[in-house]
């Protein structure tokens, strides 16, 4: 019987799964940005940066340019780690041994 | 309320947005450009004033261009960052690898005033490796080429006379920084 690693919740979600791969090959992003990117609502963007910032994935930095408020995101080492860790198991899914 | 995804769900979601957020170095083809042109204009004012008119004051236009250069390139980064959402490592690693190049060149060139040497073989032979890692790094050819004659001119300058030093400088920047600033731009369009 083939044995499936369990998934990640917090990354087996649309929109968490692609703010992560967004920020995988970034250094750092704004929120307009991953909004754009994800075609996601602010609202929702938000929540789920929120969560994925509680659980030590990214850090969320919150500045000021050209007098306008700026949300900027950047994956964290924990981030990118339970990133692979994801990714190897949904190869396991795909091509189980 | 959040979707179920497949594992071929998920894997689609991760390759499209790495691939959403790929590079866009072509934006720094202006300033291949810039210095590329004003390095040209350079060596042949200084050719032209100092070894046909014989008046060691044209050696300066080094001096004007760097400053020209660097004013140029300064206010175009700062219009670029105001446009900037996000940053890539590569972007990060080009920063950094052309932040090194202009450090020791400075050095090289305070050294050589300082022993009263022509730094240009030494300066051909240390652009060609940010050209090179440029190249390499964007995954475009021109500059890889650009940075093999870079290294050429560089290394045949240590055996010819000033003058043709020049002539050898000017060869190496026009194929290592203005072909591929062109050819970069017009990538850029296509984009």
């Amino acid at each position: 019987m083939i044995e499936f690693e369990e998934l990640d919740p917090l990354l087996h979600s649309q929109l968490r799964l692609s703010i992560i791969s967004l920020l995988v090959s970034q250094s750092e992003s704004d929120f307009v940005f991953i909004k754009e990117k994800t075609g996601s609502t602010a609202g929702n963007l938000s929540v789920q940066l929120n969560k994925l910032s509680d659980a030590g994935y990214i850090t969320i930095r919150k500045t000021f340019k050209n007098n306008y408020p700026l949300t900027t995101c950047k994956i964290t080492q924990k981030g990118l780690k339970a990133f692979e860790v994801y990714v190897t198991a949904i190869k396991g899914y795909i091509n189980p041994k | 309320m959040e979707t179920k995804m497949t594992p071929e769900q998920s894997l689609q979601i991760i390759n499209e947005m790495i691939n959403s957020a790929k590079s866009s170095m072509n934006k720094h083809h202006i300033y291949f450009l810039i210095w590329g042109w004003l390095m040209i204009a350079s060596a042949v004012s200084v050719y032209l004033i100092v070894y046909q008119q014989n008046n060691p004051m044209g050696h300066l236009s080094w001096m004007v261009a760097g400053i020209i250069g660097g004013i140029a390139s300064s206010l175009y980064g700062k219009n670029q960052a105001k446009k900037i959402k996000s940053v890539t490592f590569i972007d990060k690693a080009y920063q950094y690898v052309w932040l090194s190049y202009g450090i020791t060149l400075l050095c090289i060139l305070f050294g050589s005033i300082g022993f009263k040497s022509d730094p240009g073989p030494y300066i051909t032979i240390l652009t060609a490796l940010p050209v090179l890692v440029t190249g390499l790094m964007l995954q475009f050819k021109p500059f890889v080429i650009g940075a093999a004659v870079f290294w050429i001119m560089g290394l045949i300058s240590f055996f010819v006379d000033e003058p043709t030093r020049l002539l050898f400088f000017s060869v190496a920047i026009f194929f290592g920084y203005i072909i591929p600033g062109y050819m970069l731009r017009k990538q850029e369009n296509n984009d």
